[in-house]
């Protein structure tokens, strides 16, 4: 690295999420820096352009072309993410050892850090294919402030169980397979599974009621069609099930009915339910008091859920609980690991009371090297799959590199972003279309 | 040119300098490297594999943002594509309300048509689109039952409730239902609907601001089960749609557009293409925190030049000289005045008209991409001038008066049109 006072050194170390760098100048002198005041030197002396990931050698132009326009946006497609990783061993062999314990029947929870294009996103989807290979359900959510807030548990539940997957028999399974299989279970003493299993057994897949059924249990507002005496698609008994609560205090309805979720994939032959939640800061973007405890109250159940926690195995006063039907927390033993993605915020309640709780902390910083020399040289490989009249010179490629380097310093998405667009911009004016470089 | 399309053309861009929606091609100047790469890389290309895309144009007022999206539409009317231009603003479709949002994409689908004539009310919004989808299978389908098996064997969407409501609406059509068919297409369209219909018809969700992203990628999946090449979205204005007065609205903004960008990156809006119209990137990203840095990592470039694929498109940077540029628009200009009114301009005035405009709308708006938009207006009235009296002397100073005065209305016709709007 080089700084503008104290001249060129090497990067010993780094804390506070990357934001700080320790420095040892070849003056002798050792110092603690901001990030963004150190210029980031890059050696490609032994870069050798064509050192593409193997797992990317097959892929058609279709996805090349993918690949490339999600690039363009700083984005990797959900589907490539296992083949696009680069430099991130560290965080895998934690994340790995996650699964691994989840596999013999230990739950967990994590949390992955790092500032806004470190590749929290990335790894969680990493992650996400990881537990679908290794025989696990596996549910990645996106909370949101609109859509998925945590202060509204019907709706992260509705959006879990709408992206549950799970691998059987080399096919692709979701929320309605697992119950269909989970009906031989005996879970009569879960609250809300119970009936549910029990009404699957006697129900007609052929008729229409059985879809309300479904969308019923799923999380959707059906409950004014699917029970009303009047409706012409009235689930007959569904009056034994109990109503999917709306409102916020309704968290241990449904941390009981994931912790029920992940005892009945275990049960199945699965290795247990892995949830992956990303954007976990939006936790923190409530204006409304009220809102934010009862956010606060569904993460710390969820945390606690994972983990296992005695003391939610029965009604706790310590914890909100719903009016209309108070359950406990966790139901049996759950096989459940949760991870979740956060932009750290060091100064908000909220982001303390959730970090506190969690023991395992995976932070993201900058990438090294050769992993920027892997992921370029994979980049220009997909980009000629992508375009197969491309043709770039081994020297313009080291040219390309030393300048898209020069970006990782703003984070792995500004390095991906540049590399790209400086593939396009060389391609368009080979073709004619961009005026050719004046330099 | 049909003289009375010319004609059309040549009122609305004389009126208020702004783009009519059809035969914006017979006066588009500088835009063929960009159009070029949309068509050939884009809807030619990737939408066609179901994959999807976003864009940020930026360019200044009457810098041609309208014009080009018009010209992104037309294009995609030719390969098959659905489109819904939208004019976000702070009232009736504010970003930060995805719901309101939704209602004007649905208000505003147009299925392809050609484009050297204006749409018809009629032609215009999800009912049009939902009528002529029931037309063209009734023209295939000789036989009832042959049609409701199609509708049966029709690909849902993610939202169960659209799904419902658009095959509710199709049936309300089979069986010369209108009253069934209004109260579907009521849903669809955002409005409030009775309980009881929603009953009827199994539709279970509201369309709000939890569920709007969903209902608009399951608009977006119909647009393509029933046979189109994809949804293409062109928002303009949207520096209208993002003036909101609190800050928390406007991050609730930003964060949609941030998600809808993600949503594109990911391909989960199959054959669909966003195009984001503002004046300045800055006006959406120059802010502290978490969804500013967010969109900021997404739209920003890192180059500076013209980059028609980059996730950013400036119009401001079309690489063509500003003079260079208004002597190919006045001439297309002076083409298509000739052809309204069937006459032909004296080539030496017409010429002088156009010298003199050009330089001076150069030097007076030298920072200022608007000179286009004044040029057009003042050009056109320069040359109604001309043909009510052919002999008439156009100097420089008749120019600078006429630049003057245009500038002046100009200014009042948007002041107007923003009040009648906004308030």
């Amino acid at each position: 690295m080089s700084h503008p006072v104290f001249g060129d050194g090497e990067i010993l170390d780094s804390r506070w999420h990357g934001t700080e760098l320790l420095v040892q100048f070849q003056s002798g002198l050792r110092l603690w820096l901001p990030t963004q005041r150190v210029r980031l030197l890059f050696n490609i002396g032994d870069f050798v352009p064509g050192e593409a990931q193997p797992a990317l050698f097959e892929i058609d132009t279709i996805q090349a072309r993918r690949m490339i326009e999600a690039f363009r946006l700083g984005i990797v497609p959900h589907q490539d993410v296992e083949s696009f990783t680069f430099g991130r061993e560290k965080p895998i062999a934690v994340l790995d050892e996650a699964l691994a314990n989840l596999a013999r029947g230990q739950g967990d929870v994590f949390m992955v850090e790092g500032e806004y294009g470190s590749g929290k996103t990335h790894l969680l989807e990493y992650v996400h294919h990881r537990a679908l290979a290794s025989g696990m359900a596996t549910s990645l959510v996106q909370f949101d402030p609109a859509e998925v807030s945590p202060h509204r548990p019907k709706r992260v539940y509705r959006e879990v169980v709408h992206n549950l997957r799970y691998i059987k028999d080399a096919t692709e399974h979701g929320y309605r397979d697992l119950l269909r299989s989970g009906a031989a279970l005996d879970m009569k003493d879960h609250v809300f599974l119970g009936p549910v299993l029990a009404k699957l057994g006697r129900i007609d897949a052929g008729q229409l009621q059985s879809e309300v059924f479904w969308q019923w249990i799923e999380g959707e507002s059906t409950k004014e069609y699917a029970t009303e005496q009047k409706s012409p698609f009235r689930v007959k008994g569904g009056q034994r099930i109990p109503a999917l609560y709306d409102f916020s205090t309704a968290a241990d309805l449904y941390c009981n009915i994931l912790s029920g979720l992940s005892w009945m994939a275990r049960e199945l032959g699965m290795k247990g339910l892995v949830l992956l939640v990303d954007e976990a800061e939006t936790v923190t973007h409530l204006w409304d008091i009220m809102y934010l405890a009862k956010s606060v109250n569904f993460m710390d159940g969820l945390v606690r859920t994972a983990q296992n926690d005695p003391d939610l195995k029965r009604i706790n006063d310590r914890m909100v609980h719903n009016q209309v039907r108070p359950v406990p927390y966790i139901y049996r033993d759950p096989s459940l690991l949760l991870v979740f993605a956060t932009t750290p915020s060091p100064y908000d309640y909220a982001y303390i009371k959730l970090a506190n709780r969690i023991k395992h902390r995976v932070e993201l910083g900058l990438l090294e090297e050769k992993a920027l020399l892997d992921a370029f040289s994979t980049m220009v490989m997909i980009y000629r799959r992508a375009y197969p009249d491309f043709t770039i010179s081994d020297l313009d490629q080291k040219r390309l590199l030393r300048e898209a380097s020069r970006r990782n310093i703003e984070g792995v998405r500004a390095f991906i972003k540049f590399s790209i667009e400086a593939l396009d911009v060389t391609r368009l004016r080979a073709q004619g279309i961009l005026p050719r470089n004046k330099d | 040119m049909d003289r009375q399309l010319a004609r059309a053309i040549v009122n609305k861009l004389g009126s208020t300098g702004t783009p009519p929606e059809f035969g914006i091609e017979h006066f588009t100047v500088g835009l063929e490297p960009y159009l070029k790469v949309i068509e050939d890389e884009y809807l030619d290309g990737i939408l066609k594999y179901n994959l999807s895309s976003f864009k940020l144009i930026t360019g200044n007022y009457g810098g041609g943002k309208t014009h080009f999206l018009y010209t992104v539409r037309n294009l995609a009317f030719g390969h098959n594509y659905c489109v819904a231009y939208v004019s976000l603003n702070p009232t009736e479709c504010p970003f930060d309300k995805l719901e309101l949002v939704y209602k004007g994409i649905a208000a505003n689908l147009i299925a392809p048509r050609p484009a050297d004539a204006p749409t018809a009310v009629r032609d215009k919004g999800i009912e049009s689109v939902v009528r002529k989808w029931h037309d063209d299978q009734r023209q295939l389908h000789d036989r009832t039952d042959s049609l409701r098996k199609y509708l049966e064997t029709l690909p849902t969407t993610e939202s169960t409730s659209f799904s419902n409501a658009v095959r509710g609406a199709f049936a309300g059509l089979m069986a010369e239902d209108g009253e069934g068919f209004n109260d579907v297409v009521q849903w669809l369209k955002g409005e409030d609907v009775s309980k009881e219909m929603r009953v009827q018809h199994r539709i279970s969700e509201r369309i709000d601001k939890a569920t709007a992203f969903r209902v608009l990628r399951s608009l977006i999946q119909w647009v393509h089960a029933i046979g189109y090449t994809g949804l293409i979205l062109l928002f303009d204005e949207a520096e209208r749609g993002m003036s909101i007065s609190s800050s928390r609205d406007k991050r609730r903004a930003l964060d949609n557009l941030r998600q809808l960008v993600d949503e594109c990156g990911n391909s989960r809006l199959p054959g669909a293409m966003v195009f984001y119209a503002v004046p300045d990137e800055n006006l959406l990203l120059e802010g502290s925190g978490g969804v500013y840095e967010a969109l900021k990592q997404r739209l920003r470039s890192a180059f500076n030049e013209t980059n028609p694929v980059g996730v950013r498109i400036n119009l401001e940077e079309l690489g063509i000289e500003p003079a260079e540029f208004l002597k190919r628009l006045g001439a297309r200009l002076a083409d298509l005045f000739e052809a309204a009114y069937e006459m032909k301009l004296p080539d030496a005035k017409r010429d002088a008209v156009l010298r003199t405009l050009a330089d001076i709308a150069i030097s007076a708006f030298a920072f200022d991409v608007g000179y286009r938009r004044l040029f057009v207006v003042s050009v056109l009235d320069a040359f109604h001038q001309l043909r009510a009296t052919p002999a008439l002397e156009f100097g420089r100073k008749e120019a600078e008066k006429l630049l003057r005065v245009t500038t002046q209305r100009l200014e009042q016709t948007d002041k107007e049109q923003v009040e009648k709007e906004e308030f």
